[in-house]
C-alpha cells in the first residue's frame, strides 16, 4: 500500500498526535482492532468513540456522532459466546499486545 | 616469489627490519597512536544529549552536599524504594567537573576518557603479536567511531575505560612482562565498581581469562607464563552498596523487558548498531582468516558479543574487547594472505622501490596540524553558547521553569528521557510508568491513584494524544525542546474538537 499509507497506519496504531484526525479524514466508519493495545485503550477511554463489539481478541468502535449512532443501530447486538468458543473471554485466548 | 616491497632509504627492508632499534619502533608507533587518539576526540567528545546526564548531575550535586540518599530523591514513586547507588562516584565527578568548567569541561573530560579507553584497548594487543603501528592506529580510529555513539557524559564511558585498562593488565600479565599487573586489578576494580555498574563485565573478563589460561596450561604444559589471579571480590565489597550492588544489577538484568533500551537486544536498523554488527562480522572473518585463534580472545570476544546481543548497552564494551583483536588478527591475516594477493595481482617479482628519506620533523608537523584541525572542530562544541543551545533543544528547560514557578510540589508525570533512569525507582514503579507510557489497560487508573494531575511531555508523544482525548489541556508550550505542560480537565463532550497542544502560550 506504499510507505506513506503504511506510516500513516503506524501513526494511528501508535496513537501519535493526529491519530484521530487521520481516522476522521479517512472517513472511517468503524475501527476493528486488537484488544489491549495502545490504540484500543485510547479508543476505550475516549468520549469520541463508542464500543459496539468485543470478543477475546478484538474490539470494534464507531464514532460518537450521528453517523456512528446510525451505524450502531444497524449492527446486530453484542453476541454472547459460549465458554468453549475461541471468542469467549477466556484469559488464555486473550490477544497479546502489539 | 616475494612480494613487492616499499621501503624508505636506509629504513624498512626485510633485512633491515631486525636492525631497527626498539626506540625507533616506539617512536613511529607513538606518532601514529597520538594522531589516532587526537582524531578520535572528534567523535568521543559528545554533546550532552544523553537522557541520564542531567539526572546524574543533579544526583552528584545532592551527594556532594548531603551524602548518599537512601531513596531516589527525584521521584515520588521511589520514596519507599531503597536506592542502590550504582555509579555514584561518576555522579560526583560530573558535578565537580561542572562546577569547575561547566558543560564544556565535562564533555571534554568524558571525551578524553572515551579516547583513553580506545588507546588502552589498542595497547592491550600482545607485544609479541608485532602489530604494525599503523594497524594499531587504524584500529583506534575505527574503534572510536563504532563506540562513540554509546559514549559521552555517562557512567558507561568510564566503564569502557575500566574494561580497556582491565584488558591491558590481563594482556601484560599473560605475556609475563609484568606479574605485578595483576595486583593493579584490585584497585582498578574497586574504583570501577563505584564508577559504573559495568564493572561486572570486568569480573567476567578476569574470570574467563583465568579459566582459559588455566585450561590451556592444564592441557598444553608450559604454554603460559605468569602468576595466579588474585581474588578481587573483597575489593568490590568496598562500594557503598556492598553486596546489595549485585542484587540491584540482577534486578536490572531481570528488567530487560521493562522498556529500558540499553537492556534490550540491539536495534540493528539504527546506524550505531549496524556499525557494531559490521565490527562483529569483521572480527569473526579475521579470526578465520588469521588461521589461529587465542582461546582467551575467543572466550572474551564471544562473551562480549553474547552480552551485546542480550543488552545493547554493552555494545561499547564489545567494541573495546574487539579493538585489540581486530588489530592482532588483521595483522595475522594480512601476513597470511597479503603475499598471495600481491602475487595474484601480478606483482610477484621482487621489486624494491626506494622512497626519498622522510623529513625528520614531518611527524611532528603532521601531528600539530591534526591537533589544530581537531581543536577547530571540537572547541566550538564546548562553548557555553553551544552547550546552552543543546540543553534547551534536548531538555525541557522552559517547561521546567514553568513547573518550578507554578506547580512546585505537585506530582507530575514526565517522559523517562526527562525524568531520570527508571531502573533507579524499582521495578514496581517502573511498571507503573510503563502502564501510562504504553497506554496499557489501566493507564488512567495509574494516574488517578497516584494523584497525578499535570505532565511534562514531548509534544509528539502518544501520552499527549491520549490525555487530550480525555480532557487534559495544554498550559504552555516549550517550542525549543518540543515539550508541553498539560493539566487534567473535565471529560470533553463527544463532539468537542481535539485541542492542539502546541497552540498554548510559551512556557
Amino acid at each position: 500500500m506504499g510507505d506513506p499509507l503504511l506510516l500513516e497506519a503506524g501513526a494511528v496504531e501508535s496513537v501519535d498526535p493526529g491519530w484521530e484526525t487521520t481516522l476522521h479524514n479517512s472517513g472511517t466508519d468503524l475501527v476493528l482492532f486488537d484488544r489491549s493495545t495502545a490504540l484500543d485503550n485510547a479508543l476505550l477511554a475516549s468520549p469520541h468513540w463508542i464500543r459496539v463489539y468485543r470478543d477475546a481478541l478484538s474490539d470494534a468502535f464507531v464514532p460518537a456522532t450521528t453517523t456512528g449512532e446510525a451505524l450502531k443501530s444497524k449492527l446486530p447486538p453484542q453476541p454472547v459466546f459460549p465458554a468453549s468458543s475461541s471468542c469467549s473471554e477466556h484469559p488464555s485466548a486473550t490477544a497479546q499486545a502489539g | 616469489m616475494s612480494p613487492e616491497l616499499l621501503t624508505r632509504t636506509g629504513a624498512t627492508t626485510p633485512s633491515a627490519a631486525g636492525e631497527r632499534t626498539a626506540r625507533g619502533r616506539w617512536s613511529a608507533g607513538r606518532w601514529w597512536l597520538a594522531a589516532a587518539i587526537l582524531l578520535s576526540l572528534v567523535v568521543t567528545v559528545r554533546d550532552l544529549g544523553d537522557a541520564d546526564a542531567y539526572w546524574r548531575l543533579a544526583l552528584g550535586r545532592l551527594i556532594t552536599g548531603h551524602g548518599l540518599p537512601g531513596t531516589e530523591p527525584f521521584s515520588f514513586q521511589a520514596a519507599a524504594h531503597p536506592w542502590v547507588a550504582q555509579g555514584w562516584l561518576t555522579d560526583v565527578l560530573i558535578s565537580r567537573l561542572w562546577a569547575l568548567g561547566g558543560a564544556g569541561l565535562t564533555m571534554l573530560a568524558f571525551g578524553i576518557a572515551g579516547s583513553s579507553a580506545v588507546l588502552a584497548a589498542a595497547l592491550a594487543v600482545p607485544r609479541r603479536a608485532a602489530v604494525p603501528a599503523l594497524a594499531r592506529a587504524a584500529a583506534v580510529v575505527a574503534g572510536a567511531v563504532v563506540a562513540a555513539p554509546l559514549l559521552g557524559v555517562r557512567s558507561q564511558t568510564l566503564g569502557v575505560l575500566g574494561l580497556a585498562l582491565c584488558l591491558l593488565l590481563l594482556s601484560r600479565w599473560r605475556e609475563g612482562s609484568s606479574t605485578r599487573a595483576v595486583w593493579l586489578l584490585a584497585p582498578l576494580m574497586l574504583l570501577w565498581a563505584n564508577l559504573d555498574a559495568g564493572f561486572v563485565i570486568g569480573l567476567v573478563a578476569v574470570t574467563l581469562t583465568g579459566l582459559a589460561v588455566a585450561l590451556h596450561r592444564r592441557f598444553v604444559p608450559g604454554s603460559e607464563p605468569g602468576a595466579r589471579l588474585r581474588p578481587l571480590g573483597l575489593a568490590l565489597l568496598l562500594a557503598p552498596a556492598g553486596i546489595h550492588l549485585y542484587g540491584s544489577l540482577g534486578e536490572n538484568l531481570a528488567g530487560a523487558g521493562l522498556g529500558i533500551s540499553g537492556w534490550q537486544s540491539p536495534a540493528f536498523h539504527t546506524w550505531p548498531m549496524r556499525l557494531v554488527e559490521l565490527e562483529a562480522l569483521t572480527l569473526v572473518v579475521l579470526w578465520t582468516a588469521a588461521g589461529r585463534l587465542d582461546p582467551v580472545d575467543a572466550a572474551l570476544g564471544l562473551a562480549a558479543l553474547v552480552a551485546t546481543l542480550y543488552a545493547q548497552g554493552t555494545a561499547a564494551a564489545f567494541t573495546i574487547v574487539a579493538l585489540p583483536q581486530i588489530a592482532r588478527y588483521g595483522t595475522l591475516a594480512a601476513a597470511r594472505y597479503g603475499p598471495r594477493v600481491v602475487e595474484a595481482l601480478g606483482h610477484g617479482g621482487v621489486v624494491v622501490r626506494r622512497l626519498p628519506p622522510r623529513p625528520r620533523r614531518l611527524p611532528a608537523v603532521a601531528l600539530a596540524l591534526i591537533a589544530a584541525a581537531v581543536a577547530a572542530v571540537v572547541a566550538p562544541r564546548l562553548s557555553p553558547s553551544h552547550t546552552a543551545g543543546v540543553e534547551a533543544a534536548t531538555e525541557p528547560v522552559a517547561a521546567a521553569g514553568y513547573v518550578a514557578a507554578h506547580l512546585a510540589g505537585d506530582r507530575l508525570y514526565s517522559a523517562v528521557e526527562w525524568g531520570g533512569y527508571p531502573a533507579a525507582i524499582g521495578q514496581a514503579a517502573q511498571q507503573r510508568y510503563l502502564d501510562v507510557h504504553d497506554l496499557r489497560a489501566d493507564w488512567r487508573t495509574a494516574l488517578r491513584e497516584d494523584g497525578v494531575t499535570h505532565a511534562v511531555l514531548p509534544q509528539g508523544s502518544r501520552e499527549v494524544a491520549a490525555l487530550e482525548e480525555v480532557g487534559w489541556h495544554s498550559l504552555c508550550h516549550d517550542a525549543a525542546a518540543g515539550a508541553v505542560v498539560i493539566a487534567a480537565g473535565p471529560m470533553p463532550a463527544p463532539d468537542a474538537p481535539i485541542p492542539d497542544a502546541t497552540a498554548a502560550p510559551a512556557c
